[in-house]
């Protein structure tokens, strides 16, 4: 399927549901098909924009941008409004779940690495010192 | 606006006006010297005086400064129920029966979240608290992370009115780090043994008040089974 028709199938059920809220989990899978980083911002502006349109918050879901490649990253995150970057680190030879709001526009945020932890009350972050 | 006291005679007759709610205390002493007995004496006296107490338990159980205050005839489970007395754990990383437990030592974040969740419970009192000791849990903590929680924990603290006692045990934080903390205290207590090798001698002596005039002599003190610290009249011990 093409990916434009995809992002078109997408919103319709999203419509079809008469939701306010949508997930996509992820964004990567079907727009790592587009080598050429000049389509992929195309495509990726495309489902972003068509999304305003709808007037849907959207939560999109990808693997680490880090991995992809700069200049596909810098494409991505230019266009969303919100970028939370959820990182694995080691400290004191233990693995941490580390959280970043990277980019929050138009919204006063606490930037840096924020310890996140997953319990049974589900994702809790502890901001970071300092503020 | 009230003043405190710590409830040792010798010590507060050094100190005329008392100490103001949402002051920072640092006692700074050699192992064995006595601060966990201070800061018995500390809560025994906010206790008395009306004060909700806090009692952050590093380097023991809570039942430990439990068993303590009562042999100082404490009471604590009455004070326990009515939520004038409150422990935090932070001491057993696992399998603690105590209502708050900091249950990773490694993260002075996550330690920040309880203590101003549990603060936050009790908004509105006059809040004591104690944290024995401190140093405990700086020990695994990067200097630049140690003192970004210094800074961010003591001035809400401040803010909040709370009146606070960090217990800090000698040689165990980098002296750099000790000199730059110290900073941001309004008094600091120093306890140590005498350097005479044959009869070690305690000693206390005022290190600091941030804007006051204050006696920085060495006052010998003793540890009583039935009175707690006894501090002696200045009698210009190690000049």
């Amino acid at each position: 399927m093409e990916i434009d028709e995809t992002i078109i199938w997408l919103s319709e059920i999203a419509q079809s549901f008469g939701a306010h809220r949508l997930v996509i989990d992820s964004f990567y899978a079907f727009l790592s098909r587009i080598d050429n980083t000049a389509v992929l911002n195309e495509k990726f502006y495309n489902l972003v924009s068509y999304l305003n349109r709808l007037n849907y918050t959207t939560l999109l879901l990808g693997p680490s941008l880090e991995l992809s490649g700069a200049r596909k990253t810098e494409a991505i995150h230019s266009t969303v409004q919100g970028s939370i970057l959820l990182k694995s680190t080691m400290m004191q030879n233990r693995r941490v779940r580390q959280l970043e709001l990277y980019k929050m526009r138009g919204v006063n945020h606490v930037m840096g690495n924020h310890l996140l932890e997953i319990n049974t009350s589900g994702v809790q972050v502890f901001p970071r010192l300092g503020g | 606006m009230s003043k405190a006291y710590f409830g040792i005679e010798g010590l507060d007759r050094s100190l005329e006006n008392g100490v103001s709610y949402g002051s920072q205390i640092a006692v700074v002493g050699d192992s064995g010297i006595g601060k966990t007995v201070m800061a018995g004496e500390f809560i025994k006296e906010g206790l008395r005086c009306g004060d909700t107490c806090i009692y952050v338990a590093c380097d023991e159980p809570p039942t430990a400064m439990r068993e303590h205050l009562q042999s100082f005839k404490v009471g604590t489970p009455a004070y326990e129920e009515m939520g004038r007395l409150i422990f935090i754990d932070a001491y057993e990383e696992s399998g603690s029966t105590e209502k708050y437990v900091i249950s990773d030592h490694r993260h002075l974040v996550k330690y920040y979240a309880l203590e101003k969740e549990v603060l936050h419970s009790y908004a509105g009192h006059r809040v004591r608290l104690v944290a024995d000791s401190l140093s405990t849990l700086l020990t695994m903590v990067d200097t630049a992370e140690i003192l970004e929680f210094h800074r961010t924990r003591l001035k809400h603290l401040r803010k909040s009115g709370i009146l606070t006692m960090d217990i800090f045990v000698s040689g165990v934080l980098d002296p750099q780090v000790m000199t730059i903390t110290g900073h941001l205290y309004n008094l600091i207590l120093k306890m140590s043994f005498s350097s005479s090798r044959y009869s070690p001698i305690r000693q206390l002596q005022i290190g600091k008040v941030k804007s006051q005039q204050f006696v920085s002599s060495r006052h010998i003190f003793t540890i009583s089974p039935i009175y707690g610290i006894l501090v002696y009249a200045d009698m210009g011990v190690g000049e």
